[in-house]
């Protein structure tokens, strides 16, 4: 069914798609209950930095003199400041740098204002970054006193071609697996029924 | 997960290994270092995971909103940049039992 993160594969699919070849970098985030307790602000920032590193052909020089100086110090990773710093630096001389954040709701409760204030500083301070963010609707308000106070929102509500899509999958898949328990009756049946259910919800 | 895999078995095997291994990937040590030392999560996999479980044309409305494309295509300097998107989570999922 349309998820939160299967919004946001398509519109990273979709902006990679459109930005091929040209200096413009698609970054991303998925942030995830599961994942909890690796995700602060410091991590989820840094994932995309990582995220650079990977689709550059070397790894950007001011991510390397950074690593360098740390190492020298011991190695230690860095403070979530100077992670924001770095990002700005590494990425100020890309025309143009989508960064998508998949479920900002799932990032624990008391670490998500250090995220979103990082973000803020982001958006801030480089003028060549959009910001495009999924989450739950009960996070909107807390989200607005950070940084989506006035921004453009999409609600995301069940479409009817989506059902129809996807229910003709699932269909198509039990089908596959029990041809002999399905019929074109009963899958005109599902169809209609489940339809109904959901434009009535 | 790949790269923790690849790095712990770089403790224990060869240089000669090793550096095939290298090759193989086309990633040298230090970069690795470096991923680890950025961050220790890998969205790049969840994203590859998520787009192989979504059905063609499902979802594809939203890149034609125009909320979506003015977001897109804002120029520097414009007043807002940033485009929230709010859904449940399994939209659909919740009313189609």
């Amino acid at each position: 069914m349309l998820t939160n993160n299967k919004i946001s594969s398509l519109v990273i699919d979709s902006l990679r798609k459109q930005t091929q070849g040209k200096n413009v970098a698609v970054l991303f985030l998925y942030c995830d209950y599961q994942a909890q307790g690796d995700q602060s602000a410091v991590n989820l920032i840094g994932a995309l930095l990582k995220q650079v590193t990977l689709q550059a052909r070397r790894i950007p020089k001011e991510i390397k003199s950074a690593f360098h100086e740390a190492k020298q110090k011991g190695g230690e990773g860095l403070r979530l400041p100077d992670m924001v710093k770095l990002f700005a630096k590494t990425i100020d001389s890309m025309e143009l740098v989508y960064l998508c954040v998949d479920a900002v709701d799932e990032v624990l409760r008391e670490r998500r204002p250090e995220f979103l204030r990082a973000l803020r500083q982001i958006i801030r301070d480089t003028p060549n970054v959009r910001l495009f963010l999924i989450g739950r609707p009960y996070i909107r308000g807390e989200l607005d006193n950070y940084l989506t106070k006035g921004a453009n929102v999409i609600r995301v509500v069940a479409d009817q071609k989506d059902i129809t899509n996807y229910l003709s999958q699932k269909i198509d898949d039990d089908c596959h697996q029990d041809p002999d328990l399905m019929t074109e009756e009963l899958k005109n049946d599902i169809m209609r029924t489940m339809l109904e259910k959901a434009s009535g919800m | 997960m790949a790269n923790t895999i690849y790095v712990n078995s770089n403790a224990n095997v060869g240089n000669v290994s090793n550096s095939y291994n290298n090759i193989k990937v086309g990633i040298d040590e230090e970069s690795l270092q470096i991923h680890e030392w950025l961050s220790p999560l890998e969205p790049h996999k969840k994203h590859q995971d998520v787009r192989n479980r979504r059905v063609d044309g499902v979802g594809e409305w939203v890149l034609q909103r125009s909320e979506f494309e003015s977001w897109r295509e804002s120029q520097d300097g414009l007043a807002n940049h940033t485009l929230l998107c709010c859904g449940a989570q399994g939209v659909g999922k919740t009313y189609i039992r």
